[in-house]
């Protein structure tokens, strides 16, 4: 061998175009200089400024959405990794960690809550030091999980800083300055916006209103309360490609492996601290004053999309992978990878007010026995996101 | 595409490096675009030389080219997975030399995914280990390879 760094430099960039994300094309061209010369710029892990930004707002009242305000949206990234420690002992196997990375609004490189919208605050350190100003990764083996897009509003004070809703953003075709943006109107409708456009296409079909949308193999899916799911075409056209489901409360769309899964969860209305109930018995009424209004989940129906026949088919079994199941983001990972026991199981969270206790709100689903428990309940799934493991300041 | 003919009275023969001549289709022969020129011109006696393809690539591709199913999308995933699937790193490069000299239709794709895939996920010791690429950088070529991997944070929010 030795000779992958002579290969033709047309191949070397056929590979790196090949790669998912700019983290993986900064490792390819640091393994060797020709490896690095083949491929044509160098890709920025903060990337921000190669998305589009400066998006036409839109209004709530779906017949002018686009009605001329002062603000603009800008457009931010944020991904999902599992780093993984640099050499395994044998003694005591190390644990990977699960973080996102990603600009605020204003543009500064932050650390975010894996599953919620909101930053890791220095509150929940363990210790000041304990957060590393910077994290170097040249030696870890890091895995790309998912990436969530969040727009930001700009303009006076008076808007809220953060478009609540998940958006998703795709390049389209070969030119590099085409992209979509879709999200769900706060009419429940699908909102489109094509590079060129002037302004948002609020799409009028919606027999029940939209609760999730997603990327999948480059193409736009949209699924509403029911389960009814369709793809949504850059002409504004939608097509229908699973038949409803009914079942739950709220549906979710998520990659996995080449498939494309639902996740419905199930709701009960219920309080914040009322997770913590589980598993002991009964509650402390004394807290409903201040936490009424949560709903928390009760459990979790999973499909994957058989598209052929156009209809979710129910899945009784992740093959053992866990589901990462986010404000704006959902991801699956093996559970080897994780090095947790088991897989098979949603980690989620509930809508909470308590947002800088990372783990507030959130539980584990189980598909066999259709259990939830408590996130801090589970230590192996629990010390995946907080504190960071120490090797990751160490090495 | 030329017209339906016996396979035997019109086959192209193609000659790999280590001298093995393979008697393949016209219908085969042109979703090799490299070669598709040579062919028109070719008669039963021709032979074409390739040299950058050895018989163990020129076979793998011939199994590609007539092996993969013209139907779902599903089952050609499961055949490219499966044609893959036991590939070494020697036996990989050579291929993907070889479909990329020869201009394979689809498999050139195909092969350029699959490194992708092995390379991503992987410390770039890794990659070079299993890909036997030695290090050339200077020390301050290297610095700067390091210097992009890290992620600077501007401290955390004081609440």
């Amino acid at each position: 061998m030795g000779e992958w760094s002579q290969l033709p430099k047309e191949l070397l960039n056929l590979i790196s175009q090949r790669l998912e994300s700019s983290l993986y094309l900064l490792r390819f061209r640091s393994v060797c200089s020709s490896w690095r010369s083949s491929t044509s710029s160098t890709p920025n892990l903060h990337n921000h400024h190669h998305l589009p930004f400066n998006f036409p707002i839109f209004s709530n009242d779906p017949t002018t959405p686009n009605q001329n305000h002062n603000s603009t949206f800008s457009l931010s990234k944020r991904t999902l990794f599992l780093i993984t420690p640099p050499q395994q002992n044998q003694q005591q196997p190390l644990l990977p960690w699960l973080i996102k990375i990603g600009h605020d609004p204003s543009g500064k490189n932050q650390l975010w809550h894996p599953l919620s919208r909101f930053p890791i605050k220095s509150s929940i350190l363990p210790s000041p030091s304990s957060l590393p100003e910077l994290l170097d990764i040249y030696h870890l083996p890091v895995v790309e999980l998912g990436e969530e897009f969040v727009l930001n509003i700009r303009g006076p004070p008076s808007f809220s800083s953060l478009y609540m809703e998940k958006v998703v953003f795709s390049w389209t075709g070969s030119n590099i300055q085409s992209f979509v943006l879709l999200t769900i109107h706060v009419s429940g409708k699908l909102a489109l916006f094509r590079s060129g456009d002037e302004g948002w296409s609020i799409i009028p079909d919606m027999p029940t209103p939209y609760d999730d949308v997603c990327v999948f193999k480059g193409r736009l899916f949209a699924v509403d309360g029911t389960g009814r799911t369709v793809r949504v075409g850059l002409d504004l056209g939608v097509e229908i490609v699973a038949e409803p489901v009914f079942g739950g409360d709220k549906k979710f769309l998520v990659q996995c492996e080449g498939e494309l899964l639902l996740v419905d969860k199930y709701l009960s209305s219920g309080y914040v601290g009322s997770l913590d109930m589980l598993g002991e018995g009964g509650g402390d009424d004394g807290d409903e004053i201040f936490e009424l209004g949560c709903e928390r989940a009760m459990k979790f129906g999973l499909y994957r999309l058989e598209e052929e026949e156009r209809r979710w088919v129910e899945l009784e079994s992740l093959n053992g992978r866990v589901l990462f199941l986010g404000d704006d983001c959902a991801f699956c990972v093996p559970a080897t990878d994780l090095c947790v026991a088991k897989g098979d199981c949603v980690v989620f969270r509930d809508d909470t007010f308590n947002i800088d206790v990372l783990e507030s709100g959130m539980g584990v689903f189980h598909l066999g026995d259709d259990r939830i428990s408590l996130l801090s309940r589970q230590p192996d799934y629990f010390n995946l996101f907080w504190p960071p493991p120490d090797w990751v300041t160490l090495h | 595409m030329a017209e339906k003919a016996s396979p035997s009275s019109n086959s192209i023969s193609l000659k790999t490096v280590d001298g093995k001549i393979f008697k393949v289709s016209p219908a085969i022969a042109n979703q090799m675009l490299t070669i598709q020129p040579l062919i028109k011109d070719s008669d039963s006696s021709t032979i074409i030389s390739l040299p950058d393809v050895a018989a163990f690539h020129l076979t793998k591709i011939i199994e590609y080219l007539e092996g993969k199913p013209a139907a779902a999308p599903s089952a050609v995933d499961a055949f490219e997975a499966q044609f893959v699937k036991d590939l070494s790193p020697e036996e990989l490069k050579g291929l993907l030399i070889a479909v990329g000299y020869l201009k394979v239709n689809g498999l050139v794709d195909l092969m350029a995914n699959t490194v992708a895939k092995l390379i991503e996920n992987k410390s770039v010791e890794y990659v070079r280990k299993f890909f036997g690429v030695v290090n050339d950088f200077t020390p301050a070529e290297e610095a700067k390879c390091r210097q992009e991997h890290a992620w600077a944070f501007d401290g955390v929010d004081e609440d």
